[in-house]
């Protein structure tokens, strides 16, 4: 990655939505580079994208849970997977390797939505364990922060 | 509890849109939704307001920058502990998030590592922290963001 990126990038972790004609002012560059460069940096698989952060607690969501859980036959992930990709509010599923087998983040309304979610991943055939931590915290889709690593 | 705020559907379409792609020009969501863009500049900006809307982010692949490893550590602790582990973490580690949590964790860490050295490194500095009880560590696989599946 060259420097060009870098500042790009640097700036766009702070201000994602800068246009690039102000980036391009800045760096003393054409905007039609900022936009290839972006554009390039994201067809390699660099940016994956740029999305907002909803606080789902402003629309009446209480919390989201981390629900690990182990499989019984781990064979087949994917079709687990796209049994749990269907409950309402789930919205990552991610395969783990470690103490469990897949982490489901789902977000709820009440107490009673978490309970049936867990219910129906329960209910499902090769799950063997649930364990659920809950969190107060409404923010979503995006659950990680980059701009505070120092990345260069 | 916060106030909670109305949204109807074309609200949900506008952020769909927007968590799907930020930079996403207003004249593209106007004419997805039917509307001028300034009902949606309009809209944007109440849902801002209303604290719907946080911010915008970039997603950027961690593994572009030497960090494959994404960790799901789970963390339980002595709670007179929990201020000072966290300070320390976010000093010490390339942690995206901090969630504090009840339930089978204290504490849900998403944190990134370069490689298995690392990986070991991170272990023994949070598992030697004075009122940390417990660890687990999980190493995060392949995962995919399902933003559709919620009622916005």
């Amino acid at each position: 990655m060259d420097k060009i990126n870098q500042e790009i990038l640097s700036q766009l972790l702070i201000t994602p939505q800068k246009p690039f004609l102000k980036i391009s002012e800045e760096l003393g560059i054409s905007s039609i580079t900022v936009k290839d460069r972006y554009e390039k940096m994201k067809k390699d698989g660099i940016i994956i994208g740029n999305t907002i952060m909803l606080n789902l607690s402003k629309i009446g969501y209480q919390g989201k849970a981390f629900i690990h859980i182990t499989t019984s036959d781990n064979n087949n992930p994917e079709i687990i997977i796209k049994a749990l990709e269907q409950i309402p509010n789930v919205f990552l599923v991610s395969r783990i390797i470690g103490e469990f087998d897949l982490l489901v983040m789902v977000v709820f309304r009440d107490l009673t939505e978490l309970k049936d979610v867990i219910n129906r991943i329960r209910a499902q055939p090769s799950v063997s364990k649930v364990e659920t931590s809950i969190t107060d915290d409404t923010m979503y889709p995006v659950t990680r922060e980059y701009s505070q690593l120092r990345l260069f | 509890m916060d106030n909670v705020a109305e949204i109807d559907e074309i609200d949900a379409k506008i952020l769909r849109l927007l968590i799907k792609d930020a930079r996403s020009k207003k004249t593209e969501i106007a004419d997805y939704c039917g509307l001028s863009s300034t009902a949606i500049k309009n809209r944007i900006e109440l849902m801002k307001a209303n604290g719907i809307i946080v911010k915008s982010v970039l997603n950027i692949n961690l593994a572009s920058f030497g960090y494959p490893y994404l960790l799901l550590i789970g963390v339980n602790l002595l709670p007179e502990r929990e201020n000072q582990i966290i300070e320390m973490i976010k000093q010490h580690t390339k942690v995206a998030g901090i969630d504090r949590t009840i339930g089978k964790y204290d504490l849900c860490l998403f944190v990134f590592a370069k490689n298995l050295n690392d990986l070991e490194r991170l272990k023994n500095l949070i598992k030697n922290q004075k009122g940390i009880t417990k660890i687990d560590i999980n190493i995060w696989n392949q995962f995919q963001i399902n933003t559709e599946n919620i009622k916005i």
